[in-house]
């Protein structure tokens, strides 16, 4: 079963969290671009703002399956995993605290978004070192 | 968002379901495992998806309701929906 749970983990993470920090990533030089051009439009700036609202909730399922994980593991007090717990919740918030409501700024009036970018470089650089704490583990005594 | 809703607040009444089920009969460790976080990411999905809603927040708070939260938000947005579809057919 933990075999079961930590796929739907992984997959999740990657089909979630992947779209939101490539649609993410892209928004700021799209932002530029409508800035520079207005008769452009926002086609762009909308679709990947949509990218990034929808993926923001299907990625709830990570976090819920990796307790689940973690839980039937048995290792919930490992330091690791506090750690990568304590850097998920950090990045979850930039996402709905700062990077969603500044991408809807942005789209009310299309402006260069420097502190969005930042964030988003933010965002993006916490779920890397969520990732790699996963795989290295430090302290683990499971293997690999 | 609201078909969202739909899909979540039905995962969230049967996946609860399921679970008291196979607590009350076989009470099978794998199944419990499973439809657990199955169960947990419907009810924090209803839970944004009716908070996010355009409503009251009498409307927005029933989300919270465990197991049936997702269908009362529904309701009661369809019933006014509905009030003001008649509103608008006296006008």
């Amino acid at each position: 079963m933990t075999k079961a749970l930590l796929a739907i983990h992984v997959l999740a993470a990657i089909i979630a969290i992947g779209p939101v920090t490539v649609a993410a990533s892209m928004f700021p030089a799209a932002a530029r671009r409508a800035a520079a051009e207005p008769d452009a439009g926002t086609g762009t700036l909308v679709v990947l703002h949509r990218i990034c609202q929808v993926y923001a909730v299907v990625a709830l399922a990570v976090p819920v399956f990796g307790l689940a994980t973690a839980a039937n593991l048995h290792v919930l007090g490992s330091a690791w995993l506090i750690a990568s717990i304590i850097l998920t919740v950090l990045a979850a918030a930039v996402l709905a605290l700062v990077m969603l409501p500044g991408q809807a700024r942005v789209l009310a009036a299309p402006a260069p978004a420097a502190r969005l970018a930042m964030a988003t470089g933010g965002f993006n650089l916490l779920w890397a070192a969520v990732t790699v704490l996963m795989i290295i583990r430090p302290g683990s005594t499971t293997g690999v | 968002m609201l078909r969202g809703l739909r899909i979540a607040a039905g995962v969230e009444l049967v996946s609860l379901i399921v679970l008291f089920a196979n607590l009350a009969t076989v009470h099978h460790q794998n199944v419990a495992a499973l439809v657990g976080p199955v169960h947990g990411c419907a009810y924090l999905f209803v839970l944004i998806a009716a908070l996010r809603a355009a409503a009251p927040w009498k409307v927005r708070l029933l989300g919270v309701v465990p197991g049936v939260g997702g269908l009362l938000v529904l309701r009661a947005l369809n019933s006014a929906a509905e009030r003001a579809g008649s509103l608008d057919s006296n006008a």
